[in-house]
């Protein structure tokens, strides 16, 4: 057998250039009959090199390099156990500070240890080999292409047989061919960070760490002995790591009984509660059905996890909600993993599984966002830390990224670099030669931009390094390090060496604790409810027909509503107008890039709207298509097409639905096409049908959601609205505590006001550490902000003042300032410019002066002893009043939100330019559709690859916000004009229900039209500048805060 | 040892030069006793050079063959 025993992937991270699949291919190529990859200090390719070996009928070994004393060692496992013990090693390694690795046989007996000595001093290898006590110790001996490389090796084969130790061949690899050693050496410079003129020992100057075939091995390293023993270490070296099993995490069960039975148990209890007469028997045989497929996938350990978490979370009072394709299993349901009824809602449970399933299933479970950290410290402390531990994910080079490093190694300054990674944009999927243009603008049409591009466009793809899955947790009934090294990311979590993919093909189980902010906003709207009401809202309990609710969300006052506050949403909820529930489910599956450009959006509307009829393309459609009206929109759909009308079993549709969902490869899609039509020709479908029946089905493409998933999110949909519908002040207070949405907090509070509810400025005496109510003597209610809102003050100083004022309340802002002593000046001058101080001080100027000049005049750091002010009213100069500009824009700086919408300042001028308010532009009959213009502050500009060009603006004043769609032609002739922050738009008003937006026919910069510049015939005239008494502020101190 | 930097015409067996033709004199390759490589900065050239030191009937040679300027003979050992 003839192998290469030394050979890194890009896993190791900046030191190798090729994925193990081209490593592979290219060894196959080369005539190897095995691969080793020992990349640096991981395991990272394993699965995927096995994968490619197992493609090209070639051994796969896995083995890692680690560097002992400044010289490469590799460790190759020669059985499953010698793998289990590189883990564990390199575990142990990893979560103690990289320290030195002892090598013996007690750790690694069933390893084989390689010692690469070539281009080292002898001694030192000497050195490095006697401190490796093992019976397979070699000494590799490699062709390094520099000048005399056959004398060194020809004195290490010499130290070799003096000390006794076996030599062989181990040439050193670092990418599969020759064409790869330039995108090598560039990574070689990111990584020591030097520029590619800078001589550094690590780089080289020939192609020779590519795969060489034997012969030519042979020719340069003539040593049989070598070659023979590299033979011999490929034949005893045997095992995989992709076994046919799963290893769940093992359940607490009680002595004497069976996972399945326990589960059994639990499903009968709960069946019981949930299902009235009329649904039992349904639910009990869809219930037997499933525990016989989880029986025999052997899952019901993992079931009872999932259900004992899913409980403690609960117990602790953490909100938490199951999703995806779990919610299609009426056990998940009576387990309390989700919330959705699958018969009520016709889920399929074989989207989820079915006993053809490969790999594990995803139980995907949202936790509250501010108590997730609990839930996997629980589970830590549960399953034991060496049993648990999170999913990677792998970071790969993206545009941006892969610029600003090959701009630096070519030697670029730094403020070029900066310059050119913003000058592309973050996300996108074309390639950087699209960018030459935009990059040229920055560094001009230079030579070396071509050279940049086409480093660029090989880092790319490559990854960077390994980052932290955003909720995959890994549960293991062994020792995790049995499987994978475990490391330590950056903020000390657990990681495997894997990503998700690559942990399902190793048959471990991942349960996905998500953290979801819309789940800690509902917590928290609930405990103000609690609390300031007396109420105590049991959310599962509501009526999902509450009509108030629906009338709301077929307005689209849907801002701040879970997954339907998009002006996109809003826009498709006008024209849907759900009225139930299921409605619900479908509005949030509607809204994704898959029906979206599957086209299937219009249709859906024109037939629930009843402009339409309702069609089938086949008869035998219609029982899977009844209730979306004739259109596929869930996955499900997909799945259930392929099975019950093209005669799939359910293991090949659920591979169908993946293909025309994600993968869509092309000839595997050919493959499936032909599948497709003639399983439906078989059923005694017409060819014609089965085509065009296949065709709408292949359609559906991107990201669709499972009806399971949609019925989860609605949920979740539903009671955000209801919650902000009938407590609008608990809510939107939740809502800004935790921001689960896309718009800005000044956006928020006008949302609260149009709500009816006053938010109130921050004040040092009322406000708490979190957004909480305050009620007036009639019972109304308003938000106050927290002390945290202002920028700049951290956690610890909102707990300092709160500590200081439950001693006593301030008296006055002398009194304030002294008994704050520690708050440096700029927190003190951000205090009093938010207004928190009028309560004591109204004028905020005089408040501003009198924190400057104690602070200024206080010599030491400590209170005084005596009780002296340190500003008398005396001291205080007569100061001008502070403008309502003025007074808006410190609230923006301070706080983030002024009290009052900004265009209020403007409106008298705009009434005469004849600007429309946005107000009345939504009171415009629909029946007007002529030429209107409006103003506003952009509050969202988006342009989303599927609108073909098309900016979408949405502009706000004081009485509401409104899209403004820009054409291309338009967007181009005003593009410097729709970049300013406030607009007046003009052009065709359209009208759908509530819904209002402007197809823009022209632009103009706020300010230019009120006069924004110095010799503007309007400058200084355009704004209002009257004093803040006469903007509609809400009087403050008539609440008191009740928390 | 001399520099030369000359062109020269080398006959290869598999691979092996086995023959060095140089200012109209014929050398045998008796023994290749070592070869490394070299190649140019990537960003501006991509001359590959594969050196060979050999001994012949007339001493020992380095010799190189460059992707640009075929096989040239750089050394000559006494």
């Amino acid at each position: 057998m003839f192998g290469s025993l030394h050979t890194r992937s890009h896993f190791s991270f900046l030191d190798g250039a090729s994925s193990p699949e081209e490593l592979v291919l290219a060894a196959s190529q080369h005539g190897h009959t095995a691969l080793v990859l020992t990349d640096l200090y991981g395991v990272y390719g394993a699965v995927r090199a096995e994968r490619a070996c197992s493609r090209h009928n070639i051994k796969s070994i896995m083995g890692c390099d680690i560097i002992l004393d400044g010289i490469a060692v590799s460790l190759i496992a020669r059985s499953h156990v010698g793998y289990q013990q590189i883990c564990c090693m390199l575990t142990h390694h990893q979560q103690q500070d990289d320290v030195p690795m002892l090598l013996d046989e007690s750790n690694c007996n069933d390893c084989i240890i390689i010692v690469h000595g070539i281009g080292h001093d002898l001694l030192h290898v000497r050195g490095v080999v006697d401190t490796i006590h093992h019976a397979h110790v070699y000494i590799g001996i490699a062709h390094d292409a520099r000048p005399w490389s056959r004398r060194r090796t020809a004195r290490l084969v010499e130290l070799a047989r003096d000390m006794q130790r076996p030599i062989v061949v181990a040439q050193d690899v670092r990418y599969a061919t020759p064409d790869t050693y330039a995108v090598h050496d560039l990574m070689v410079c990111i990584r020591e960070g030097i520029t590619m003129y800078d001589p550094h020992p690590e780089r080289t100057v020939h192609d020779k760490h590519a795969l060489w075939s034997e012969n030519d091995l042979r020719m340069v390293l003539p040593y049989d002995e070598a070659f023979s023993n590299l033979s011999s270490i490929l034949v005893q070296c045997t095992f995989s790591i992709l076994p046919e099993h799963i290893t769940p995490p093992r359940a607490r069960i009680p002595e004497g009984t069976t996972a399945i039975a326990v589960l059994h148990e639990l499903c009968a209890e709960t069946i019981l509660r949930r299902y009235q007469e009329q649904r039992l028997a349904q639910a009990q045989a869809q219930v037997a059905h499933e525990l016989d497929v989880i029986e025999h996938l052997e899952l019901a350990d993992f079931f009872l996890v999932v259900h004992e978490v899913v409980c403690e979370a609960r117990a602790r009072g953490i909100r938490c909600s199951g999703r995806g394709s779990a919610a299609n299993s009426i056990v998940s349901y009576l387990l309390g993993i989700t919330a959705v009824c699958p018969l009520e809602h016709n889920l399929l449970f074989e989207r989820f599984l079915h006993t053809g399933r490969k790999g594990t299933p995803d139980i995907d479970v949202d936790f509250d966002s501010d108590r997730r950290g609990e839930v996997i410290t629980w589970m830590e402390q549960r399953f034991g830390i060496d049993h648990t531990a999170m999913t990677a994910t792998l970071i790969t080079y993206r545009m941006r990224m892969a610029i600003r490093d090959a701009a630096k190694a070519l030697g670029w300054p730094e403020d070029i670099v900066r310059a050119l990674s913003k000058s592309v944009p973050g996300w996108t999927s074309k390639d950087v030669y699209s960018y030459r243009n935009d990059l040229a603008r920055v560094c001009g049409d230079v030579p070396m931009l071509d050279l940049l591009l086409r480093c660029v466009d090989a880092l790319l793809g490559h990854p960077r390094h390994l980052g932290l899955h955003s909720g995959g947790m890994i549960l293991s009934s062994r020792p995790l390090s049995h499987y994978t090294p475990v490391q330590r990311s950056a903020n000390g979590v657990a990681v495997v060496q894997f990503d998700k993919d690559d942990v399902e093909a190793m048959g471990l189980v991942k349960f996905d604790v998500l953290g979801l902010r819309m789940l800690a906003c509902i917590s928290e709207c609930v405990e103000l409810i609690r609390t300031h009401h007396g109420l105590t809202v049991d959310l599962d309990a509501i009526p999902l027909d509450d009509q108030a609710t629906f009338e709301r969300i077929c307005r689209g006052e849907t801002l701040g509503v879970f997954q339907i506050e998009s002006q996109g949403q809003m826009h498709l909820l006008a024209k849907h107008q759900p009225e139930t529930f299921n409605d619900l489910i479908i509005e949030v599956a509607l809204f994704r890039p898959g029906p979206l450009q599957g086209g299937m959006v219009h249709p859906y509307i024109a037939r629930r709207r009843g402009t339409e009829p309702i069609t089938y393309m086949h008869p035998d459609l219609e029982p899977i298509l009844k209730d979306t009206l004739g259109i596929i929109l869930f996955q499900e759909q997909v799945l259930e097409i392929a099975h019950r009308f093209a005669g799939m079993p359910l293991d090949q549709a659920d591979d169908f639905r993946a293909l025309v969902s994600k993968n869509r490869d092309r000839e595997m899609m050919e493959h499936m096409r032909s599948s497709f039509i003639n399983g439906a020709v078989a059923r005694g479908v017409d060819p014609v049908t089965a085509e065009i029946v296949y065709e709408k089905v292949s359609h559906f493409v991107g990201y669709g959601f499972c009806r399971s998933h949609a019925a989860a999110f609605a949920k979740t949909v539903y009671q955000s609205a209801w919650l902000k519908t009938h407590h609008p002040a608990a809510y939107m207070a939740a809502f800004m505590q935790h921001r689960p949405g896309m718009y800005n907090l000044m956006t928020l509070e006008e949302e609260a006001r149009r709500c009816g509810v006053a938010v109130l400025m921050p004040c040092l005496q009322n406000s708490s550490f979190r957004y909480g109510l305050a009620v007036d003597s009639e019972g109304v209610v308003a938000i106050q902000k927290p002390l945290t809102a202002i920028r700049g003050v951290e956690p610890d100083t909102a707990r300092a003042i709160i500590w200081e004022r439950s001693l006593r309340p301030f008296a006055d802002v002398n009194d304030i300032v002294d008994r704050l002593y520690g708050l440096p000046r700029d927190i003190l001058d951000t205090i009093a410019l938010s207004g928190a101080l009028d309560r004591w001080e109204p004028d905020t100027r005089r408040a501003l002066w009198i924190v400057g000049v104690i602070k200024q005049r206080s010599t030491s750091s400590v209170p005084t002893l005596l009780d002296i002010p340190h500003v008398h009213e005396d001291d205080i100069p007569a100061l001008p009043k502070m403008r309502a500009q003025e007074r808006l824009a410190y609230d923006y700086i301070s706080h983030g939100a002024a009290r009052v919408h900004p265009m209020t300042l403007y409106r008298r001028t705009l009434i005469d330019l004849e600007v429309r308010t946005i107000e009345v532009l939504c009171r415009l009959p629909q029946s007007s559709s002529g030429t209107v213009t409006t103003a506003g502050i952009v509050i969202l500009r988006q342009a989303p690859p599927t609108a073909r060009g098309m900016l979408f603006v949405t502009l706000e004043d004081e009485t509401g916000f409104l899209q403004c769609a820009v054409p291309p032609h338009v967007r181009q002739h005003f593009r410097e004009e729709l970049r300013n922050a406030s607009l007046v738009v003009r052009g065709k008003l359209h009208a759908i229900g509530a819904w209002r937006s402007i197809m823009v026919e022209e632009v103009r910069v706020l300010n230019n039209m009120i006069g924004g510049y110095h010799g503007h015939l309007s400058y200084a005239g355009g704004r209002d500048t009257q004093e803040l008494g006469v903007l509609p502020v809400p009087d403050e101190s008539r609440f008191t805060n009740n928390g | 040892m001399k520099l030369m930097l000359e062109s020269i015409d080398v006959g290869c067996r598999a691979n092996i030069p086995y023959v060095i033709c140089w200012r109209s004199g014929t050398y045998n390759v008796e023994t290749v006793i070592d070869s490394w490589s070299t190649r140019g900065p990537w960003w501006t050239s991509d001359e590959q050079r594969e050196y060979l030191l050999v001994s012949t009937s007339c001493g020992v040679m380095e010799i190189y063959h460059s992707t640009i300027q075929g096989w040239m003979i750089s050394r000559l050992y006494d």
